[in-house]
């Protein structure tokens, strides 16, 4: 399962296997942000 | 038939006249001539945009790049969406963009404003995409 909050502050959940990996990867990769979701539960930690 | 000679002789050297006193006139006049040129703004005048607001305008770029390739491969389902996400971009965008705080004096560290946390960007097999902060 996938943690995170979005722009307007809402907590979100969503299953893995509903994420397109390949797109998300690619869409953060262009503005160059990793996304390793598989890291402690979350996308990211700041 | 000298007279017509002569009157196309006439209308072609007034014509190169005209046409080589255009190009001779140089570039700087013609554009101090229509355009008034001013100084630079006023420290403060410009308000400076949100770090948030420019990862905005990032993510905006990404969808509208998304919503161009889907259409030309007749994804239109996902062209779609990615319209859809875009125009929530906009008006996240105007809602935040309007309650921006009064500008703050310019920053002359030097470090560039970058926002406490990335947006990350998850696309759903669904064809809809996320922002989050974390």
């Amino acid at each position: 399962m996938l943690h995170y909050i979005t722009l307007q502050g809402a907590d979100e959940q969503v299953r893995m296997d509903l994420v397109d990996r390949g797109v998300s990867t690619e869409l953060n990769r262009q503005r160059k942000l990793e996304f390793r979701p598989e890291l402690r539960g979350r996308i990211a930690r700041p | 038939m000298n007279v017509r000679y002569a009157l196309v002789f006439a209308v072609l050297v007034l014509t190169t006249g005209i046409s080589r006193s255009q190009v001779s006139e140089p570039h700087d006049t013609w554009l101090t001539k229509n355009y008034r040129f001013t100084g630079p703004p006023a420290p403060g005048e410009i308000r400076p945009t949100a770090p948030v607001v420019s990862e905005l305008q990032e993510i905006q770029n990404a969808l509208l790049a998304i919503l161009r390739k889907a259409n030309f491969s007749g994804d239109y389902e996902a062209a779609l969406a990615a319209a859809a996400q875009a125009t929530a971009n906009v008006q996240l965008r105007n809602s935040l963009t309007e309650h921006q705080p009064a500008p703050q004096p310019h920053n002359t560290s030097g470090e560039e404003a970058r926002p406490k946390s990335p947006i990350y960007l998850i696309a759903r097999k669904d064809g809809s995409i996320d922002a989050a902060t974390s």
